[in-house]
């Protein structure tokens, strides 16, 4: 009886030391785990910063094109006015 | 016959058999450790010629139980003496083998010698110890014939009520391990204090039930002894001599048939006695001059008292008073020596000390008890304690991986979000880029459509001209424009070589409009390497672009100069004209001026602007990098 016990008892530690070894891997392999998707994170981050910068550049260039071809749109009626006056002097 | 056959048995065992395991010997000497063997007189010369062969043996038990046995022969020959010797060197061997059973045995053989000579307060003593061995040891059916013993003390002493109290626990156990001889002989025990008792009919039920029980065992000593007392119940207490005879002399012709000296004597002297009664006076002497005879050759003192009794009573019956008083006076001394104060003293000093001593052994078991249930007590909290450390761990590991999980969850969520927001995203930079491709065919095909034009009408009036020239200058800065956006988009990040070779491509053509201009561009060897992104490098492009651009267009300047230096921290970007500059307080700043600051700003970067009238114009930029 007395065997069984002690038996009992051993087997209880070596299970608590065994979950409190499980439970600092768990730990190290959640920590392990969250660097590399943090890791994962920051460089999908700087790339959509850096799509960001790319699209705000893109945007710039579309908004100064549409004013562009405004400019031209004018520049061209006033040439195609001159000609007409011209065509109908002749 | 059986003698010799002991002898060659003996013979056999020894010079045959010397090698084999001591187990061969035990099963020889169990073979002959039986009654009629060991009461037959004949005998002797077989065990003495045994105990030759048993003393050159090295097992000690096999020893003991040689002694044993060699006791309960010379008992039977009623040599109580010689067979105290046997016991004693018995008891010694099985205390050097160790063999608690055969001690126990032998110490209540030796008891019963003890008892028989009439040394009670030895014969207790040995009982008494005996007993504590066997309850020491847990030996049921000996602590039950040792209470049977000890009854018999007792009622030896005339203390009945004592002796039927050690008599019922002896049956008690030996009716729990069903031993049929024991509780027979223990059945007649008890007969016998119902006896003194003047209990007849309980002392006939109890004869009766052991005689059926002896006859089932065909114990013929029981049945002898159970015959004698029946015959006695009929003869003293149911006035019924005549079946009482009868009993009588049925018990003698089964105790001469095994005869046992002892049991003989008693029944002489029982029949002699029934015959005194019937006044039989010849008949009466005969009989107890048998038990006589035998009762001192073996000194069996408790018969001799009995014999002695017997004798004065048949005296004084025949009127020979001086003889009766003779005997009386034989009779009265040999009971006192048997009977004395001193004895009764010791045996109840004895039962005392052993009471005592139980009390004592109670004791202990529950102090024993207690620690027992502290130490149960103390194990279960143990338990208890280790099982909740056990199931808080497991709580704690399965709450740890419920966070985790969530943690994981979220961020992987987060992940895949931006992924999608990243591939959307490119897919749209992707369709720009094909847009930017058409816009840049569209832009050429204009300014080729223009010089064409140009080229193929030489008259063209002026006027026309000069707006062809325009439409396809502003194309051109256009389709620049478009470059750049694409030279900035193509790339991830740039260094101010990039930059510098950019920009002076823009210097060159510059440079080929104002032939009179010197340019400088000087950077710090330090900050070669430098990256910026996409968006300051475009940033930055533009707005020293658009310093130059002013500094040419406007200000008439000789000399323009872009400088990159490096500060605490961060970088500084000086670029500065000796045109003939501004006052920043009355002059009102247009888009150009505007749009650098904005694009300054939104890299982060500080904007500032210094001009004076006639002495030119100094933009710095700082960067914090």
């Amino acid at each position: 009886m007395d065997k069984i016990i002690i038996l009992v008892l051993v087997s209880l530690s070596l299970l608590v030391i065994k979950l409190v070894m499980a439970n600092k891997r768990i730990k190290h392999i959640h920590f392990q785990k969250m660097k590399q998707l943090k890791d994962v994170f920051k460089s999908l981050s700087s790339k959509q910063e850096i799509l960001n910068q790319k699209a705000s550049i893109s945007n710039d260039f579309q908004s100064n094109y549409k004013s562009d071809m405004k400019k031209l749109s004018e520049e061209i009626f006033v040439l195609q006015k001159r000609i007409f006056e011209l065509l109908s002097k002749k | 016959m059986n003698k010799y056959l002991v002898i060659v048995l003996a013979l056999c065992f020894h010079f045959v058999n010397a090698q084999k395991e001591p187990n061969t010997t035990y099963q020889f000497l169990k073979k002959i450790d039986e009654i009629n063997y060991l009461n037959d007189a004949k005998n002797k010369s077989s065990i003495d010629s045994l105990q030759l062969i048993i003393d050159n043996s090295s097992n000690d038990t096999i020893k003991g139980y040689f002694y044993r046995i060699q006791a309960k022969f010379l008992i039977s020959q009623l040599e109580h003496d010689v067979a105290l010797k046997s016991l004693d060197k018995s008891i010694a061997f099985y205390k050097n083998a160790n063999n608690s059973l055969g001690i126990i045995k032998s110490m209540m053989n030796k008891g019963g010698v003890l008892y028989q000579k009439g040394e009670t307060k030895k014969a207790t003593q040995e009982y008494v110890n005996a007993l504590a061995i066997a309850e020491k040891k847990g030996y049921k059916n000996e602590i039950a014939a040792l209470y049977k013993n000890i009854g018999l003390v007792y009622y030896s002493q005339g203390k009945t009520k004592e002796a039927l109290a050690y008599n019922n626990k002896a049956l008690a156990i030996f009716n729990q391990l069903k031993s049929k001889k024991d509780i027979a002989a223990t059945y007649v025990n008890i007969g016998n204090c119902y006896f003194d008792d003047y209990q007849p009919q309980n002392a006939l039920l109890n004869y009766n039930k052991a005689l059926k029980l002896s006859k089932e065992t065909n114990d013929n000593q029981t049945i002898a002894k159970l015959y004698n007392n029946i015959g006695s119940v009929y003869i003293n207490d149911l006035q019924d001599t005549i079946k009482g005879i009868d009993y009588l002399l049925d018990a003698l012709a089964i105790k001469k048939q095994m005869n046992n000296q002892n049991d003989l004597i008693i029944q002489y002297n029982n029949i002699a006695a029934v015959y005194l009664d019937i006044r039989k006076y010849d008949l009466a002497l005969s009989y107890n001059d048998k038990a006589f005879e035998l009762a001192s050759k073996s000194g069996n003192l408790e018969e001799l008292i009995n014999v002695y009794d017997t004798y004065a009573l048949i005296n004084s019956a025949k009127k020979d008073f001086k003889k009766a008083y003779d005997y009386h006076k034989l009779y009265s001394k040999t009971k006192d020596s048997l009977l004395n104060i001193d004895n009764l003293k010791a045996v109840e000093e004895i039962n005392t000390k052993y009471q005592t001593a139980e009390k004592e052994k109670q004791l202990l078991q529950k102090a024993a008890e207690a620690k027992k249930k502290t130490t149960t007590i103390i194990i279960l909290s143990l338990l208890a304690f280790f099982i909740a450390i056990v199931g808080f761990l497991i709580y704690r590991q399965q709450r740890l991986k419920n966070v985790q999980q969530k943690q994981e969850f979220e961020l992987q969520s987060a992940i895949a979000q931006i992924e999608n927001q990243n591939k959307l995203h490119e897919q749209r930079l992707a369709i720009s880029r094909d847009l930017h491709d058409n816009i840049g065919a569209q832009l050429t095909f204009i300014i080729s459509s223009v010089e064409n034009l140009k080229f193929g009408f030489p008259t063209m009036e002026t006027s026309i001209k000069n707006h062809l020239t325009k439409i396809s200058d502003f194309t051109k800065t256009t389709i620049v424009e478009l470059r750049d956006t694409i030279w900035a988009m193509n790339a991830n990040e740039f260094t101010f070589d990039d930059l510098r070779s950019r920009i002076y491509n823009f210097i060159e053509k510059a440079q080929s409009v104002k032939e009179n201009t010197a340019f400088k561009f000087s950077v710090d060897e330090s900050l070669k390497n430098n990256k910026f992104s996409s968006l300051e490098g475009v940033n930055l492009y533009r707005t020293i672009q658009e310093a130059v651009n002013n500094a040419i267009k406007y200000a008439d300047a000789t000399e323009v100069s872009v400088q990159v230096k490096p500060k605490e921290k961060g970088i500084v970007i000086d670029i500065s004209d000796n045109g003939k500059g501004f006052d920043l307080e009355t002059i009102d700043l247009g888009n150009g001026i505007v749009n650098m600051q904005k694009r300054i700003e939104e890299i982060g970067g500080i904007f500032k602007i210094k001009s004076e009238l006639k002495k030119g114009t100094q933009i710095t930029i700082s960067l914090n990098k």
